[in-house]
Parts: C-alpha cells; structure tokens; sequence
C-alpha cells in the first residue's frame, strides 16, 4: 500500500494543490527573511543576493542596522500576537469521562486551535489520582490556562526569534536571545521598569529594568496595548533578553552563564496566577500513543523495567530493528502478571501482551524495584505501564515479543508513596 | 524487441536526467535571487504533508513541520549539493529531522532507527510521465465515484481528514474507509 501512495503523490496533476498551505509557507519564508537577516549580518560577510533585506540596509551603520531589526521584531511581534485571541471562556469541556485508569478525564478542543476557533480533532486530560476534587469550571480554565501559556510561548518564538549557532561564530562570542521568563503578579510598571511578585517557594517581589535604551512593551488580549493600561494584581508573564559567552564545544567549564540584558515586554493572562502555576500538577496530558493513534498515552515520568541492566537507560539486547517496522507505543493497565510476560488493557480496552526473557519481570521487582525507597515501585497488577516497540506496519499483533520491544516502562503517576527516607536512586 | 525496449529505457533515462537538470537549474535561479522557490514548494508539498503526517501521526503538526522545512531548505539551499541527492531527497530529510525533534518534545523518548525506517519506506520515487497518466486514468476509474473524490482531494489538493470529512459532509471515520477501499482498488487495477 505504501508503494500505491508514493505512486499517487507521484502522479498528482501540476494544477492540483493546497493552495492555503503554499501560501502561508511563502509568507513565512518572507517573514523569516526580515529575522534571519540579523545573525547574518552579525557574523557572515559573504551575503547571498537573495537576503534581500541585507542588501537594503548593509550600507547603514552597525548601531542603526541594530535599532531597525530590533523595531521590524518589535513591529512585527504586534501582528503576531493580533492573531491569537485568549479569552476565558474560550475553552469548552466536549466530554467528561471516567478512565480505565479509574481516572476522570476530560476532552477539549486540540489546542492548536485553542487560539483561533475550534476543531473536530482533541486533546484529552487526565485528572491526578491524588488530585483534591476540582468543579468543571476549574478544571475549564486550568485547561485553558494551559492553551494560553502554549500560545504565549508561541507568540515570544515567532517575535523575537532564538538565534541559532552560525559557522562563524568564535569562542567566546557574546550572544544574545530573548525568551519568555517569569510568571507572577505585577505589582508596578512603566516605560522603564517594573515590579512583581513570584512564587517559586516563597513568594518574591523584584523589580526589572527595561534594556538600555529601550521601552518595556505590553500586550493583553491578543494586541498590544499602552503600559499604564497594565494594573497592579494583575497575572503576567514577562519576556526579557538575555546574553550568554557562546562555546563552540561544551565542557564543564564553559557554562553559558546566561546574563539578563533587560525587561523587553510584558505580556497580560486572562487568568488568575493559581490556573498558571499550581493547578496546572493536577492535569496529566493524554496525548494520542506514537503509531497506535486509537490510544493515548499520558505524559507522565517513569522508570524503566526492561531492559533493566544496571541503571536506567539501557538498551534491549534482543532487540531487533527492522527495516520499515513502524515505531509505536501504548499504555495501559497491567491486568495479568508472570516472570517472563505481561497482558495491559489499554485505553480502548484492547488488551496487549508483553513478552520479556525469563525472570526479567521478577528480576526487576526483587533487585530494582526495592531501591526506590520513597515510591512503591514494585510492578503488579492494576500497574500503569507503557511499552514502546516496533512491528511491520501493516500488523497490528498485540503480542509483542522481546525482539520488538523498545522499552517498558511503569509509570509513576498514581503509585503510593512509602513511608519513610527519600533515597534518589 | 529487445532493441526497442533498450531505446525506449535510454529515452526514459534522459527524461530523468533532463527532469533533474530543469530542478538543479531552478535552485540555482533561486539562490542567484530568483523568486522561484514557490514552484519547489508547489512541487513537493502534498507529498512533504503525508509524509511528516505519517511520521508524527497529526495533520496539524505535520503541516507546521513540512512549512519549516520549507524555510529551513530556503535558507540553506546554497547548502544543497545536486551531485551528491535530489533536492527532494534532502527536503524530506529536513523534514524527517525536525518530525524526530517534534516526537522528542512530546514523548519521552524516540527510538531514531525506527523513524528513520518509515522515512525510507516513504520516500518519493520518480515515475514516468506515461505511468502518471496510467495512474491518473485508473484514479477516474474508480467506483463508487466518491472513492475518486477523496483520492483526489487527499493526494492531489491536499486536504486533511478533517476538511474533507466537512466538504463531503462525512464523518471521519468514513474518509478513512473510503481512501483505504479506493486505494485498495487501484491496487488492483495497476497490477
């Protein structure tokens, strides 16, 4: 079948084509020309002709050719941010259900149109066992805080572009980049400086100088706005630019030592601080498994039970890699335990059979399992755990055999902890 | 016979070979300054959806990908060298690069070997202008006719699930259905 496709694509008629997709990669290639100018300019003096943005203003003096890319960011960042539209109520539960897991779990719009309007595709979220019990609507807007900080992070990328390494760059090189930083609450702002409060621990109010030079901006609501419009109490998240000493390889002693150059822009939630920060640990995201897209899988740490040679991390001896075998995943609950097998029922209820060498299950709850003295860590029954293996693409066998088998995992979502030391293993 | 049929694979030979010179002088155009590049992107991108779909298993994400590809294959075009692989052989490699990067992001681990493998399985082969229109005849064929539509606006207009399971006013699954029994079909009818 694989063949027929890449005959079809093959075969696709000059005039056929998404003509909307072919337009909005044009208009990034353009935009990402005015951007890409900058670190060029900087460091490479052999221009092709194509950076035509380059060739317009490579006569202008460094400090001006500085002051205009840093405007065309600033400008440019208004667009950007104009198209992405926040509002509370915007987020809506689609289903509200109680998991195999024994877990509610909700589905919400995909949240790549949280932003813009809704689609047909979702996401889904797993309430924490161990969660206190949240009303629909908290658990609404911890969703949609969630979409909003994702949108946000979007809007600081696109805005004020990360430089990437170039070829030219020496050791020693001061660099810069501007990244979205802080959350917390706004206690002043002005042109030049503001102060807020955050809670990592205890709650500490700082004040942030602006860049040399330069005048803080704001934005709330999906456009830029005056900064006196921004009022003390208010949620935010605040954007600075920071330089570090590039190394062209990393050693211990290079440590980039990022050092903060100044406030560039402070964006508005819609939201209060508590739906950003400490409501956001009582949601696991379910996204779809990779290569089992019926399943879904939930991003969660873990510890590894096989291969389980030494530490964590190992490689699977058996392990055979096939050419076009398709990589997949699924996650479920154990529901039959052996030495050398185990059978999980998945989330669609499909069950799935793990087979490992003799006694490696046994082998790891008897040496492995005991050393993690602040969980129980043992693998059993009404277990989570995820198997990550590969099989001919066409297959859809639910006995997996130790030759295609990546990895299993437990999952450390919902296990008990002990009573006791903690000891990091 | 054999004569005619080693005239005919001469023919098809430097067919190729001119198809490939016209796509080495287009970049060339293009890195000389030449606002060309949207005829690659035209070229490629049906194709460069399906396959970082294929990759990430979402529609969405595989559109975002395939577009970064695209700037990413702008901008270092001069990087390209046409001796050593076709163009279209290293954008799906920039492509399949930044696919790897997104499954990173989202999973907690990504075995490369595997992904790598369904890169190849999926990457374009070069057919002959005579086998397009064979395959563009036996697409016309196909019944029911609604087998022909989604086949077209999946392969050829690429539209995801989702819009063409709006514009046929199907649900989605069915879109599934029907591409998977039209392909099915033409299988059989380009054996």
């Amino acid at each position: 079948m694989k063949y027929c496709t890449a005959q079809l694509i093959a075969a696709r008629p000059e005039k056929s084509g998404n003509e909307g997709f072919i337009a909005r990669t044009m208009h990034a290639i353009q935009t990402a020309d005015t951007h890409a100018t900058f670190p060029v300019v900087l460091h490479e003096p052999n221009i092709p002709l194509r950076k035509r943005l380059y060739m317009r203003v490579k006569g202008l003096p460094t400090a001006a050719l500085v002051a205009l890319i840093i405007a065309s960011a600033v400008g440019l960042s208004g667009v950007v941010y104009a198209s992405i539209r926040f509002a509370p109520d915007f987020i809506k539960i689609l289903n509200k259900s109680t998991n195999n897991r024994g877990a509610t779990e909700y589905s919400v719009p995909d949240f790549a149109k949280c932003a813009t309007d809704y689609g047909p595709v979702t996401e889904k979220f797993e309430l924490k066992k161990d969660a206190p019990r949240l009303s629909d609507e908290e658990i609404k807007k911890t969703i949609q805080a969630r979409c909003e900080l994702a949108g946000v992070n979007d809007f600081v990328a696109k805005a004020w572009p990360t430089f990437g390494t170039h070829k030219d760059w020496q050791d020693g090189d001061d660099i810069f980049y501007t990244r979205p930083d802080l959350l917390g609450t706004l206690q002043s702002a002005s042109a030049d400086k503001a102060a807020m409060t955050y809670y990592g621990g205890q709650p500490q109010t700082k004040t942030y100088d602006a860049q040399p030079g330069q005048n803080i901006v704001a934005f709330a609501g999906g456009a830029k706005i005056p900064i006196s419009q921004l009022k003390p109490g208010d949620t935010v998240f605040t954007v600075v630019r920071v330089t570090e000493t590039y190394h062209k390889t990393w050693t211990n002693t290079s440590n980039p030592n990022p050092r903060p150059q100044g406030l560039v822009a402070i964006i508005k939630l819609s939201l209060p601080n508590q739906y950003y920060g400490t409501m956001q640990q009582y949601l696991t995201e379910l996204p779809a498994c990779a290569g089992n897209p019926g399943e879904y899988c939930p991003n969660t740490p873990s510890i590894d039970v096989f291969p389980r040679i030494g530490g964590e991390g190992a490689t699977n001896p058996l392990y055979k890699n096939q050419p076009g075998y398709v990589f997949r995943e699924v996650t479920g609950t154990v529901t039959q335990l052996d030495a050398d097998s185990l059978v999980l029922k998945s989330h669609s209820g499909k069950k799935y059979t793990a087979r490992v060498p003799a006694n490696a299950f046994t082998t790891y709850n008897t040496d492995y399992a005991p050393n993690y003295t602040d969980i129980d860590a043992t693998l059993q029954i009404g277990s989570t755990v995820s198997i990550i293996y590969s099989q001919p693409p066409k297959a859809d066998a639910r006995t997996i055999t130790p030759e295609q088998i990546t990895r299993i995992n437990l999952l450390l979502d919902g296990l008990q902890p002990k009573q006791g030391g903690v000891k990091q293993y | 016979m054999y004569r005619v049929q080693h005239i005919f694979e001469t023919f098809l030979w430097f067919d190729r070979i001119v198809s490939m010179m016209d796509e080495s002088k287009l970049i060339e155009e293009v890195i000389a300054g030449a606002d060309r590049f949207e005829e690659l992107v035209r070229r490629y991108h049906v194709g460069l959806i399906i396959h970082c779909e294929g990759l990430v298993g979402d529609r969405d994400a595989a559109e975002d990908i395939a577009q970064e590809a695209f700037v990413k294959a702008y901008f270092d075009l001069e990087k390209f060298d046409p001796n050593k692989a076709r163009f279209s052989t290293w954008l799906y490699r920039i492509a399949t690069n930044k696919a790897i990067d997104y499954l990173r992001q989202q999973k907690r681990r990504v075995s490369v070997e595997d992904i790598e493998s369904i890169a190849e399985a999926t990457m374009p082969a070069y057919i002959e202008e005579e086998q397009k229109q064979e395959i563009r005849q036996a697409v016309l064929k196909l019944v029911p006719p609604k087998y022909r539509q989604v086949i077209e606006a999946y392969y050829w207009d690429g539209k995801s699930y989702e819009q063409i399971a709006h514009d046929m006013d199907i649900q989605l699954n069915t879109v599934r259905t029907w591409l998977r029994r039209a392909k099915l079909q033409l299988k059989e009818e380009l054996k």
